[in-house]
């Protein structure tokens, strides 16, 4: 059921008034935090007020002028894109509160608020875009928003780091262009429907290539291997940037742009008919994309088994469990798409708190690599309690939130009969244990190199947030059965899609 | 017939120790004698609230209870049987023993509060596990348990307890993504996971799914029943883990591993299905030379808590082999035989702690003569090793009599000369340990006899005698357990009316 209502444009607009009123009167540190933190709340509840709704199938839609005939500024809000946007404007809070602990005492802090502020924006703007053109509109806006926060430190390595994000990015910005032109020219719409906007009769070789390029075109910000080369390198941001964007923001930008195209553009009874026949070997668009899915997760863990850098080890893990998500949805079985969907929440919240973590332990005592972290529990026994509740949930175990995913993407393996992937994903969860615990172990188990013991914390604005987001992470998993969790709102999705 | 109940008791047997663990966590470390009085505490109320539903469980009643959903569609709750209830009181008294001893053996050692954090902690999961209603709850607990775990095992923080726990980490964690493996599978061929007596699949599913879960489950399981070759971690953590948690670690958690195959073989694919595929023998045999190669191992081990590891790893092979049987014998002598190596090996466990605190020795060839130092800590010892042998009135007379009356119902001859085969060498490996204590004199003395010194005849002071009530008594109640098991195998209440009570429903 649709209807016309305002509060689409004004959720994404609220953080882009912010981002003016923080860039005209942001040198006063009380009004920037004002308006950061009042515009982030503000958001959250306009958001949240259109749960329920959401929740029970109605979708709001807002719509403007035409960018250009047959194609409108629509914003429409179905279950997926309202369980990306109460995601995003949740963390936007919790984040918000930690940057202005960890920001505080660095240089450019009015330019660092105002872009954060536009990249919630546009965040929000790609998860209630209502056809292709709006939605690359604000996907290329967050680009170039990102831009300034990636390169906040202004450093060489920052500035490599920063063209490197935009080659990459741009590139796959343009192939995405290309593909939704492509979609005009077959289709006549961009328009995103819940079955699907093409047919079979646009011929299987031309809908494959379609479906390629705009792998790879959101393939670049979901870190799909190879197309990852700029994520560990962008972890020069400050931690705040890495926690909300390259953990959450940005990259799910790219999972959710792929949810789309596979279960909006194509649909999903013309995706499990996309086979093509390449030299006498059939290979269907589903189990292509499942498959780099499954090198990705398997790659990604290997590689961050070999990282030192707390960051980067990060880093190549949000590669692998990106592609738990994109595994999750490429399954295209029931269970599957349920447990990619609700990826999009559990693993943003395992993996914020363990760069919340990671910050606060830089911040506190300077120690950016794990070799350096011994008997770090003995100096910050919360923040790395809080980690260890994160690594436990990503490792999948019960009853925490990573396990919800784990459960419904082997679920969704047996049902698309592939049963190889649940073996890729119980490795995966073993390699993840391989690189997660050993920092918890050195934590706990090694006494610290100085002997010193005592006890000393972070700030609590770098202290709360770690707490809050574990405790969700506790949270998702316990109570993934309740009626106003993102499991719900992901099997409302899922229901719609797979009709 | 079963009779479901709704009641609260199984929740309180998990919550109590959840509560006490909160408890100790928070008072902090500095008061040891109320951590001490309230750990006793706590497991001695869990005991008691777990007799609590013996008696209507002994006349077929089955506790429930629902507590949550955690996925949709999918409850969060208890369900305690006969075979469950067994488990619960075997663990709970085992680990009233235990702690008792930990009082005595943790005096003057390190982080004592972490450690009695997580001795209650693995309490509330270990029971969790045994009163699971279904798969997934089950599975929950097991995953909780094996974690909690490590931080016990690797509590000396030497570099060997280190690498142990390293090891334990990386077997648990590969038997883990098995189990998941087949609680998943189980979910996407049954569509429920509730343990049901008899079983919940259907041969119409196909032979080579149901045949794969079979071997799943045992695979999963048995890194943790260490059956061979999975059993790697067991040689290195069950002696490098304090000797009251040595106890527990080869009393109760590897057996849970051999209930999680119970689970599997009767609650989740039935005793019926299993014996249509076939895949009951091939167990059998796999484990016959788990039985055999471990007690040779253990033959060679100087270090007596590795050579009571190796022991264990094969008296867990008489518990597998006994259901792998399918005969109603084979699971009495498999059932009881959980309570009855619960209390002998966590009797040996904590007699070999009391001698490294005592006398600071591990070694066995180190141990000559100590029964004059520790002499009731030795008859102890004896007792239990006796019934490691399997000599009658002992408990592990009992089991060893059904199991090899199983095989005669299988009609297999060659598992009854495994058990007897097994028994001698169990004599082997135990017996010389007796000797040496006992009867072979300390070496100061064979020098100062030599040397025509003969002040060795001095009894010790009456302050070394003996070990300290807290490391004395639980061994003394181990080794009255042990006899009072084998003696009175038959009274009810006992584990083998339990045994009797699961065999009926799960072979039905």
């Amino acid at each position: 059921m649709e209807v016309y209502d305002i509060r689409p444009l004004l959720a994404p607009l609220i953080s882009l008034v912010c981002a003016v009123l923080i860039f005209w009167l942001g040198d006063n540190t009380f009004l920037r935090r004002l308006f950061s933190i009042s515009s982030s709340v503000l958001k959250w509840m306009i958001v949240m007020s259109m749960f329920p709704a959401s929740l029970r199938g109605v979708v709001y839609v807002t719509e403007l002028l035409p960018f250009a005939r047959g194609i409108g500024f629509i914003l429409r809000v179905d279950a997926l894109g309202m369980f990306f946007a109460v995601l995003s404007s949740t963390l936007w809070i919790i984040t918000t509160v930690y940057a202005i602990g960890y920001m505080e005492g660095e240089h450019a802090r009015k330019r660092f608020f105002a872009f954060f502020a536009i990249c919630v924006s546009t965040t929000v703007g790609v998860a209630f875009a209502g056809n292709l053109f709006t939605l690359f509109v604000f996907y290329e806006m967050l680009t170039i928003a990102t831009y300034p926060l990636v390169i906040h430190e202004e450093t060489p390595d920052a500035m490599k780091a920063g063209r490197k994000y935009l080659v990459y990015t741009l590139t796959g910005g343009s192939l995405i262009l290309f593909a939704t032109a492509m979609t005009f020219y077959l289709a006549g719409t961009v328009t995103l429907s819940e079955n699907g906007i093409l047919s079979l009769q646009h011929g299987v070789n031309t809908l494959f290539f379609l479906f390629v390029l705009f792998i790879m075109g959101f393939g670049v910000k979901a870190a799909i291997m190879p197309l990852h080369g700029w994520l560990p390198s962008a972890m020069v941001a400050p931690t705040p940037v890495s926690a909300l964007l390259h953990a959450v923001a940005v990259v799910k930008a790219g999972v959710f742009g792929i949810t789309r195209i596979v279960y909006n553009v194509f649909g999903f009874h013309l995706i499990k008919q996309l086979v093509v026949h390449f030299s006498g070997v059939a290979i269907s668009a589903g189990s292509l994309l499942a498959l780099a899915a499954a090198i990705t997760i398997i790659g990604g863990s290997l590689m961050a088994l070999l990282q030192d850098d707390f960051k980067k080890r990060l880093a190549y893990s949000t590669i692998s469990q990106l592609s738990y998500i994109v595994l999750g949805v490429a399954l295209l079985a029931p269970s599957g798409a349920m447990g990619g969907i609700v990826h999009l929440a559990n693993q943003a919240f395992m993996k914020i708190t363990m760069f919340f973590v990671a910050g606060a332990i830089a911040k506190k005592t300077g120690k950016k690599y794990i070799s350096q972290l011994h008997g770090i529990g003995f100096k910050m026994p919360i923040t790395l309690a809080t980690f260890t509740v994160a690594s436990l949930g990503m490792i999948g175990l019960p009853p925490l939130a990573g396990f919800i995913t784990k459960w419904y993407i082997c679920l969704g393996a047996l049902e698309a009969k592939q049963a190889v992937f649940v073996a890729i994903m119980l490795i995966s969860s073993f390699l993840n244990a391989a690189y997660f615990l050993p920092i918890v172990y050195r934590g706990y188990f090694v006494k610290p190199v100085d002997g010193d013991t005592a006890v000393s914390e972070a700030h609590w604005t770098l202290l709360a947030p770690c707490i809050i987001c574990a405790l969700y992470v506790i949270a998702l998993g316990l109570f993934a059965d309740l009626p106003f969790v993102p499991l719900a709102l992901a099997r409302e999705a899922m229901t719609t899609f797979l009709r | 017939m079963i009779k479901e109940v709704v009641s609260v008791l199984p929740v309180l047997v998990v919550g109590i120790p959840l509560a006490f663990t909160i408890a100790i966590f928070a008072i902090g470390s500095g008061a040891d004698a109320l951590r001490n009085r309230l750990s006793v505490l706590c497991v001695a109320l869990t005991f008691l609230v777990t007799l609590l539903m013996l008696p209507d469980s002994l006349k077929g009643t089955v506790f429930i209870y629902k507590l949550m959903v955690i996925i949709p569609g999918i409850w969060f709750y208890f369900r305690v049987d006969q075979l469950g209830l067994l488990y619960a009181v075997t663990a709970t008294a085992l680990w009233l023993l235990a702690t008792v001893s930990s009082v005595g053996y943790m005096e003057g050692e390190h982080a004592k509060r972490r450690y009695f954090c997580f001795l209650l902690l693995c309490l509330a999961w270990t029971v969790g596990v045994t009163l699971a209603g279904n798969l997934f709850t089950l599975f929950i607990f097991y995953e909780l348990f094996s974690i909690s775990t490590y931080p016990l095992i690797v509590h000396e923080e030497t570099p060997e307890a280190l690498a142990a726990g390293k090891k334990y980490m990386i077997y648990i964690l590969l038997g883990a993504a098995f189990v998941l493996f087949s609680v998943v599978y189980t979910y996407f061929l049954a569509g429920s996971m509730d343990f049901v007596e008899g079983g919940i699949m259907s041969m119409k599913l196909g032979k080579t799914a149901l045949t794969v879960l079979f071997w799943s489950f045992v695979l999963g399981f048995g890194v943790k029943a260490a059956i061979m070759p999975l059993h790697g971690w067991v040689p290195d953590a069950h002696p490098i883990a304090p000797s009251p948690f040595s106890a527990i670690l080869s009393g109760i958690m590897v057996a849970v591993g051999a209930f999680g195959i119970m689970r599997g073989m009767f609650s989740i694919i039935g005793a019926h299905i299993v014996g249509e595929l076939g895949v009951g023998m091939p167990l059998a045999y796999i484990i016959c030379f788990t039985i055999i190669i471990s007690s040779i191992i253990a033959l060679t081990q100087d270090n007596l808590k590795r050579r009571l590891a190796y022991s264990t790893i094969g008296q867990m092979g008489y518990i597998i082999l006994g259901i792998a049987l399918l005969t109603p014998y084979g699971l009495w002598g498999g059932m009881i035989h959980v309570a009855n190596h619960a209390f002998m090996k966590g009797t040996l466990f904590l007699c070999a702690g009391t001698i490294i605190k005592r006398l600071g020795l591990r070694n066995i060839s180190e141990m000559r003569g100590i029964a004059k130092k520790l002499p009731w800590t030795m008859g102890a010892f004896t007792v239990a090793a006796l019934g490691m042998i399997g000599l009658p009135p002992t408990a592990g007379f009992i089991s060893k009599w059904y199991l090899c009356l199983g095989s005669l119902e299988v009609e297999k001859l060659i598992f009854v000369i495994v058990l007897l085969i097994s028994s001698l060498l169990g004599a082997a490996y135990f017996l010389p340990i007796v000797y040496t204590a006992f009867f072979q004199k300390p070496l100061e003395e064979m020098i100062a006899e030599g040397t025509g010194e003969a002040h060795a005849e001095e009894a010790p002071p009456a302050g070394e005698r003996e070990a300290p009530w807290s490391l004395l008594a639980p061994v003394l109640a181990g080794a009255l357990g042990v006899i009072i098991l084998g003696i009175c195998a038959e009274v009810h209440g006992l584990p083998l009316s339990a045994a009797r009570f699961a065999t009926q429903w799960f072979l039905r």
